[in-house]
């Protein structure tokens, strides 16, 4: 029965972590960098240059359009569960710039996010407690497709 | 013959043995309780600072990021589902968010409601043995603000915690 007690404990201990284990952090789209972002001068950046700098937009909002967004990872459980879509109005992103600019058929806002989903555990003897914790930050780009220039952004930082 | 019962006898001692511990670290993994939030939450201070024919759409937007919906009279809105995954949008009719403020306030069609929730799961594993299932708990608070786009104020706000 000794020979196989160190054998029973360690059973125990993987059996025990299993779903409650510190995992790496999940990440979803580029990081967006402080020092790019205060690059994007309105009225001077160009379209392309967004592209080089933070890659292909998650999502380019057009008016009057439904928008399809791709949901960023996260923890579920023990596993990373994401690559969904969702469905929202491109409205609520021009929202954004409508107050300061006269929009037209002409623009487009790009969406860029980058997502950061972690998760602990505190293993107690006989209870253990996980958590879990998404942090997204959000870049909205107003692009006047005619001129090919940025004319506002909007970042939000978690 | 004797090795091989005493072979027998320790194989299904450590065969009892490693069944119980799984049965017993099952049951003490019960507890685990993972809470997953997707989205910043509400503070209090932000809402409490929403003041009905002072505060702006520019403010509304700064503090709270653009809206999950806007309703403005005859529009369908597609609001995402607060616990994600890939079920479809829900649908609702601006109606149902404007009726919120219309027997306060006289609706026009400068009138727009700005939709925000915030949600919050939790779920809770229930082991038996290598079957799990999870019950889940969703939490969501919700803020609908009536703006005027006329003047660019906001006229009232409803905010709803659930915990």
């Amino acid at each position: 029965m000794r020979k196989f007690l160190p054998l029973a404990v360690a059973g125990f201990i993987i059996i025990f972590l299993w779903g409650c284990a510190p995992a790496p952090p999940v990440t979803t789209g580029r990081p967006l960098e402080d020092g790019k972002i205060i690059r994007i001068q309105p009225g001077k950046t160009t379209k392309e240059a967004v592209i080089e700098w933070f890659g292909a937009p998650m999502a380019i909002a057009v008016q009057g359009e439904v928008l399809k967004i791709q949901t960023e990872a996260s923890w579920a459980k023990n596993m990373p569960r994401g690559g969904y879509y969702f469905e929202i109005d491109s409205e609520t992103f021009f929202e954004l710039f409508s107050s300061k600019h006269e929009l037209t058929e002409y623009h487009r806002i790009y969406y860029y996010y980058h997502a950061v989903s972690t998760k602990y555990a505190v293993i107690l003897v006989f209870a253990a407690h996980e958590r879990g914790k998404t942090v997204i930050d959000k870049l909205w780009i107003l692009v006047n497709e005619e001129t090919g220039i940025v004319e506002d952004y909007v970042f939000r930082k978690h | 013959m004797i090795r091989l019962s005493m072979l027998r006898r320790y194989t299904i001692k450590a065969t009892f043995l490693c069944l119980a511990v799984i049965v017993f670290a099952q049951l003490l993994t019960r507890c685990t309780v993972l809470t997953h939030k997707g989205e910043k939450p509400f503070k209090e201070d932000q809402i409490n600072g929403i003041l009905p024919g002072k505060t702006t759409k520019q403010e509304i937007l700064l503090w709270f990021g653009p809206p999950l919906a806007i309703a403005r009279k005859g529009k369908v809105m597609k609001i995402p589902r607060p616990e994600g995954g890939k079920e479809l949008p829900d649908e609702v009719r601006s109606e149902t968010f404007l009726e919120l403020f219309s027997s306060k306030h006289e609706l026009t069609g400068y009138h727009r409601v700005y939709y925000y929730h915030c949600a919050e799961t939790e779920t809770e594993p229930v082991y038996f043995v290598y079957a799990d299932r999870a019950e889940k708990k969703l939490f969501i608070d919700k803020l609908w603000i009536l703006i005027n786009r006329q003047t660019g104020v906001v006229e009232d706000y409803i905010f709803r915690r659930q915990r």
